[in-house]
């Protein structure tokens, strides 16, 4: 099995998602805001016919949120409602070099919350994140 | 020859789906001709079809079919119970046939023998004479209605589809406005434009079906199965025009025929059990289904025996569902609800239809499962209602769109009862710290959805506009926004649940060009503006307890000047304001200038200690009336079950302390004085028993009074009544009432 990973930038950061979850990468254009909506929602988008929520990752992961510098967006699907993950860009699918491995230094509570693991690519180590946990942010936090 | 075969089918199905509708009112009234013909065009077609496919055994038994209604339909024969009954039994035979068919059974085994001399026995006391008339040409078949079957799946991405296009063809639409297009271009564009709109309009309808189609198909279900049981029940069906998604028809078939299996069977009584109790020996079934915004509420309602709670109870108690404590800690609508659990079943025996206690539970969880609610509300000897609710998700909603700080949102239509424009006939006052707004003399409050929203209001506020949100409770509240932007019909969607769990959105919605808009939970919103009442909080948050719900009517409340708390209703307040004490009329009772009237002003046993003080100027009865406050006015909703009239004042509770409530009729009756001229014999014994018995009392010349006679100065023997000046002659005893009569009208009005 090919373990094939998305390489996005985050707040100048790799990461890394699996590339099977991801259905499709758009550019992004007008976001709407959702009053009120917890972070790190920043509001809806549309491809096509289809309204997304847009999550920002920075937020997610607890770094500083990437605002207007998100032009990219990674579209994915959980529960049947369709996500668009802002990022600041993508820059790659690649495959993995190896297992996904314990980080060997101590992760920001953000990006623990979200990681997988550490892994081997042709661009370096780079943090694996899950997507359930990127997207559910805001509400473990609540709970 | 396959495909003919299955055409067939379909079109047998589709024929006997539409004929299942007509069969008990024809039932009711065989007598009618247009449902006679229908059922006869069938006969005629199914065994016209059936000479061309070999199917000997259904053909002769369509045959039969039609020769006894063909004499009904020549006048020949009468139809009576037995013959209704048979080709009941006909039609139901045919379904199986066709069923077998397409399950590619061999049904030529079977014997129709027992049917074919049902139908040729002659009844032997016809239930109505069939009028003779010309008979109907049978040549008048309809088109034979076609369906073709799809996977859902398709029928998505076919629809997605559209709306794609539709967003290209609005963004192309933009882009050719701003060009100099050459008009043969833009004529093409202008069809391939209404050609798509058309197709999105049909697209929308093909996942939807009225509910109505699913709330008919159990008419004949209900009369079997009350025939079987020695009941008799009428159906009565309200659908409206509400639409739900095919899938989500499919899914609700199975709970609501079990909900009402069970209502017919242990539900209703029979017709010697009903008259004995006093009731109409018919039972009324009721099935209805409503869109109330964000979901259609289904409602199944019998006037049967009903459920005892204390039997529910006792039982589940028994069977170790709940403890005896738990029990009674439970509200009556949650000890309703426990005969959805599993193994508890409050038939007193167990029928064959239902009563195995195997039902109720799978009821709930198949409702529960596609995001509805169910519940049961009892009245013993009364009646039993289940309500389904079942969420709007795939449903269309009509909608308005409102624009706040350049964003748009959706409201459902069915919430809002009129948009107000901010304008000169609203006026804004605050009270209790909460914005109200004053509509055509109604107060209401009202909440800036932009300053909810943290959402800059882009429009001067007296340009604004008021919608006004009519909640399910009844309360009424003004939501203001921006603009209005569109009136139109939204497929709604899921949105992501950190959406939804803030509480304030239901789902999105695409608009024409393409932009999300969020629709609002006006319930979550109007919570999150502080202005719910507890009715609506319980009925968001614990459903169950609806059953007993509190009367909670939102009232001002205040100090009055003698330190006791007392509360008005909040529609009978018209205004709040700020009275100088130089400027309140002595009397009693004593008087303020309001918009150049004079009002009486009540609760000023204790005398005011500032320069001024505030007063609620009220309306009631069409008379308007002051009370003096000591300031602090705020609103709270007060549960009219606790008032009490024991002290000889109307208390309630409110926050476990005692509250005055405001006897406006009693204020109101606060007996209005006059003077008389003189103190003359004359005078006290004609005058003033005449006076008095108009209602008013006499006081002496020193004091205030609402109604003034004095003698007339150009002529002794005329009285002027009042201060408009009319005279009356002092011994014209019927004009001398006519003119009090008519001077306490005039105070009255």
């Amino acid at each position: 099995m090919t373990n094939d990973l998305l390489i996005a930038r985050v707040a100048g950061e790799r990461f890394a998602l699996a590339a099977i979850e991801v259905q499709s990468v758009i550019a992004l254009g007008e976001i709407v805001p959702v009053p009120l909506a917890p972070s790190p929602v920043v509001g809806l988008a549309t491809q096509r016919s289809r309204t997304l929520t847009v999550i920002d990752v920075a937020l997610a992961l607890e770094l500083p949120p990437a605002g207007p510098t998100a032009r990219f967006a990674v579209v994915v699907e959980l529960d049947g409602v369709g996500y668009a993950l802002a990022v600041e860009a993508v820059e790659n699918v690649i495959p993995a070099l190896g297992e996904l491995r314990a980080p060997k230094v101590k992760l920001s509570p953000g990006r623990a919350r979200s990681a997988m693991g550490m892994v081997d690519t042709s661009v370096g180590t780079v943090l694996q994140v899950d997507l359930t946990r990127l997207v559910g942010g805001a509400e473990q936090k609540a709970a | 020859m396959d495909d003919l075969i299955t055409e067939f089918i379909a079109e047998t199905r589709e024929m006997l789906q539409a004929l299942e509708r007509g069969l008990v009112a024809w039932e009711r009234e065989p007598g009618d001709r247009e449902r006679l013909s229908e059922i006869f065009r069938f006969v005629h077609t199914v065994k016209g079809n059936c000479g061309f496919f070999d199917l000997p055994r259904l053909e002769a038994l369509a045959h039969a079919a039609e020769d006894a209604l063909g004499e009904v339909r020549a006048g020949k024969r009468v139809i009576g119970r037995g013959l209704v009954d048979a080709v009941l039994a006909v039609l139901d035979r045919i379904g199986e046939m066709v069923e077998g068919i397409a399950a590619r059974e061999d049904i030529s085994g079977g014997d129709d023998s027992d049917l074919i001399a049902r139908l040729a026995e002659r009844d032997s006391e016809p239930v109505a004479v069939q009028p003779v008339q010309a008979p109907v040409k049978a040549a008048t078949a309809r088109e034979p209605f076609r369906s073709v079957r799809l996977p859902t799946s398709l029928v998505d991405r076919v629809m997605s589809g559209v709306s794609d296009m539709i967003l290209v063809r609005n963004e192309l639409e933009r882009q050719l406005r701003h060009s100099d297009g050459d008009p043969a271009l833009l004529a093409n564009f202008g069809r391939l434009s209404s050609l798509l709109s058309e197709m999105q309009a049909a697209m929308a309808r093909v996942r939807m079906q009225p509910i109505g189609t699913l709330l008919d198909s159990y008419q004949r279900m209900v009369r079997d199965l009350a025939a079987e049981l020695g009941k008799d029940i009428l159906v009565e069906i309200e659908s409206g025009q509400v639409e739900l998604d095919r899938e989500m028809i499919e899914l609700l078939r199975d709970p609501l025929l079990h909900v009402i299996r069970n209502a017919i069977d242990h539900g209703f009584e029979t017709p010697a059990e009903r008259q004995a109790t006093g009731k109409r020996p018919q039972g009324r079934l009721m099935l209805s289904a409503r869109q109330t915004g964000n979901e259609i509420r289904i409602a199944i309602l019998d006037d049967g025996r009903g459920i005892d709670a204390a039997q529910v109870v006792a039982q589940a108690i028994e069977r170790g569902v709940v403890t005896a404590e738990q029990a009674a800690r439970m509200e009556p609508g949650q000890q309703l609800m426990l005969i959805c659990e599993p193994g508890l079943s409050t038939a007193r025996e167990v029928t064959a239809i239902s009563g195995r206690g195997v039902g109720m539970d799978v009821v709930r969880a198949s409702i529960e499962r596609i995001g509805g609610k169910l519940r049961i509300a009892s009245t013993p000897g009364e009646g039993t209602r289940f309500l389904l609710d079942v969420p709007l998700t795939l449903s269309i909603v009509p909608a308005i769109t409102v624009e706040v700080g350049g964003q748009v949102f959706a409201l459902p239509r069915s919430y809002v009862r009129e948009i107000v424009r901010n304008g000169h006939d609203v006026e804004v006052e605050p009270i209790g710290g909460v914005r109200h707004v004053r509509v055509r003399s109604e107060l209401y409050p009202c909440l800036g959805l932009g300053a909810i929203f943290g959402l800059a209001c882009q429009s001067e506020s007296d340009r604004q506009v008021l919608v006004m949100v009519k909640m399910i409770d009844g309360s009424v509240f003004a939501l203001c926004v921006d603009d209005i932007a569109d009136h139109c019909d939204l497929v709604i969607r899921p949105v992501a649940p950190q959406v939804i769990n803030t509480g304030l959105y239901v789902g999105v919605a695409q608009l024409n060009d393409g932009r999300p808009a969020l629709m609002l939970d006006l319930v979550g919103v109007s919570q999150l503006g502080g202005i719910a009442s507890d009715k609506q909080a319980r009925l968001v948050s614990e459903p169950a307890a609806q059953a007993d719900a509190r009367e909670l009517v939102m009232m001002i409340v205040f100090a009055g000047l003698d330190g006791i708390r007392r509360a008005v209703p909040l529609d009978s307040v018209e205004r709040l304001i700020e009275v100088p004490v130089s400027e309140i009329g002595q009397g009693n009772p004593a008087h303020i200038v309001f918009e150049g009237a004079i009002v009486p002003l009540h609760g000023l046993a204790v005398q005011p200690t500032g320069e001024s003080i505030d007063v609620v100027v009220l309306a009631h009865q069409g008379r308007r009336l002051a009370f003096a406050t000591a300031g602090a006015v705020d609103t709270a909703g007060i549960d009219l079950a606790t008032v009490t009239v024991e002290t000889g004042r109307r208390l309630a509770l409110l926050d476990g302390q005692s509250i005055e409530l405001l006897e406006l009729d009693r204020l109101h009756a606060v007996q209005p004085t006059c003077r008389l001229p003189g103190d003359d014999a004359w005078t006290n014994a004609f005058l003033r028993p005449l006076v008095e018995s108009a209602g008013y009392r006499v006081v002496d010349q020193s004091n205030f009074a609402d109604l003034e006679i004095r003698l007339d100065a150009d002529r002794t023997d005329s009285l002027v009544i009042g201060n408009d000046g009319l005279a009356v002659a002092k011994d014209d005893t019927v004009a001398l009432r006519a003119a009090l009569r008519l001077a306490s009208q005039r105070r009255a009005s």
